[in-house]
């Protein structure tokens, strides 16, 4: 056997590991969601664009979660409160009567997070809060809890609704979070978004 | 992306165990056309005026301790032949190999961590890579030990924030057995040693302590004077929980690169 058959085998691997790179540089675009948010972002000591707006002085705290990089709101006492940014510049049609709500977070037995999202369709100019009651595990885990909200307002009544009569496209203006129940609530990562795009794909590795 | 990675792994494993059960095969052809003389046999014509006899009267000699109470050379076994054309078989002259190589360890699914990344909109890992600097002694004709320097990276990409990273840095012992052929080498490779792992997330960086193994064949093919080409593949444990989460970045690896001999 000579060496030639094997140095070609070694050029073979090496021209392998190459393509591996190659395949590697495909971008990919991040998916147009209604609204997202992990709390990383701080603004004077508080996640940008969020506010306390109901429960006691100090129920609300930016926390550390999973890891010392990994960070939350922690709400603490019945009917603690907290809205934050919408997303204006993110848009999508509406397919199904409800949106999701896709919630990384837990709760402790004696309390239930309320998400409530404020939706402008954008196209007739409606708006309406569409809400839901998320029953978190008590400890961090793996997955995320998903809710369904649903508007508050039937379509004769001016709300907002998609299926058979159209697919409206909406934004959300607002999002916020309440406690419901003597206990505390953190959230670490939330998506909105169309019913079933929640849980759209994730960046590829590289 | 797992199965871009996965298909040029197994091309990888399929090549180098079909080359290398090629290269064997050629290899015995080889020995038994040239009659390779069974241990303690005289190859026919050897005289002591020889190649072979100055051969074996250097530090390397194949023979019994001499008289003088000198102890022989671990590395020469007596059971080669004298026959020159199969010195490379003996390859006496080797006492130290120093190798360079990358690494690529595939992506694994069963990793808890990766799971709570996924629910705080981070991406699949992604396959870990890094390079690894090792030094071996050789003790005897098969057997080398030594130690290995490793570095290893991953990352999970995010749509909006940084990428979450995983170095880690690690030193292991190594037990390297190779059989010595007319190509190269083949053997097996084993290592196990500790390393810590970073892990960064948002600008902020945790340290953990884990321990690390691996073991699988390897080829070391020659290229040009002491350098050859190396490949080894095999598994690859490195694994910890990490804040209640199993971190799994091991797996079936994949290593290419270049080793001197001294």
């Amino acid at each position: 056997m000579s060496e030639r058959p094997a140095k070609s085998l070694a050029m073979r691997a090496l021209l392998l590991l190459l393509l591996m790179g190659l395949a590697c540089r495909d971008p990919e675009p991040p998916p147009t969601r209604l609204f997202e948010d992990g709390f990383e972002s701080l603004c004077d000591g508080v996640p940008c664009g969020w506010e306390q707006i109901a429960g006691p002085d100090g129920g609300v705290r930016y926390v550390e979660t999973i890891l010392a990089g990994e960070h939350g709101i922690e709400l603490s006492g019945d009917g603690t409160a907290v809205r934050g940014p919408g997303g204006p510049e993110r848009t999508a049609t509406l397919t199904f009567g409800t949106i999701e709500a896709r919630v990384s977070g837990i709760c402790d037995e004696r309390a239930l997070l309320v998400v409530d999202a404020a939706i402008v369709d954008v196209e007739r100019g409606l708006s309406d809060t569409f809400s839901g009651v998320a029953a978190l595990p008590n400890e961090f885990g793996a997955s995320s809890t998903f809710v369904q909200l649903t508007g508050s307002r039937a379509l004769l009544d001016g709300g907002i609704s998609g299926g058979p009569l159209g697919s409206p496209t909406i934004q959300v203006t607002a999002l916020a979070f309440r406690v419901q129940g003597a206990g505390t609530c953190t959230i670490d990562h939330v998506v909105v978004d169309d019913t079933n795009l929640t849980d759209t794909p994730t960046p590829r590795a590289c | 992306m797992l199965r871009a990675v996965r298909t040029p792994l197994v091309g990888c494993f399929v090549l180098v165990l079909a080359s290398g059960a090629l290269l064997a095969r050629a290899q015995e052809e080889s020995g038994a056309s040239v009659g390779v003389p069974q241990p303690g046999s005289t190859v026919v014509g050897e005289s002591d005026d020889s190649f072979d006899a100055e051969f074996e009267s250097d530090a390397f000699d194949t023979t019994a301790p001499s008289s003088d109470g000198a102890e022989a050379d671990p590395i020469a076994d007596g059971s080669e032949p004298a026959d020159p054309t199969l010195e490379v078989f003996q390859d006496a002259d080797t006492r130290w190999l120093l190798a360079l190589n990358y690494i690529v360890a595939q992506r694994l699914e069963d990793d808890d961590f990766e799971e709570v990344l996924a629910a705080r909109g981070y991406g699949g890992g992604a396959p870990s890579f890094g390079g690894e600097l090792t030094a071996l002694r050789r003790l005897t004709k098969w057997l080398s030990l030594g130690a290995r320097l490793g570095v290893r990276h991953r990352h999970w990409n995010h749509f909006h924030l940084t990428p979450a990273t995983m170095f880690g840095v690690d030193l292991q012992l190594v037990a390297n057995a190779r059989w010595v052929a007319r190509f190269g080498d083949v053997g097996v490779d084993a290592a196990g040693g500790l390393g810590f792992a970073a892990i960064r997330l948002n600008g902020t960086t945790d340290l953990h302590v884990l321990g690390r193994a691996q073991a699988g064949p390897m080829v070391a093919i020659h290229v040009v004077g002491p350098l050859r080409a190396i490949v080894r593949f095999g598994y690859d444990f490195f694994q910890r929980e990490i804040a209640g989460y199993r971190m799994n970045s091991g797996g079936g690896y994949f290593a290419v690169g270049f080793e001197v001999r001294e």
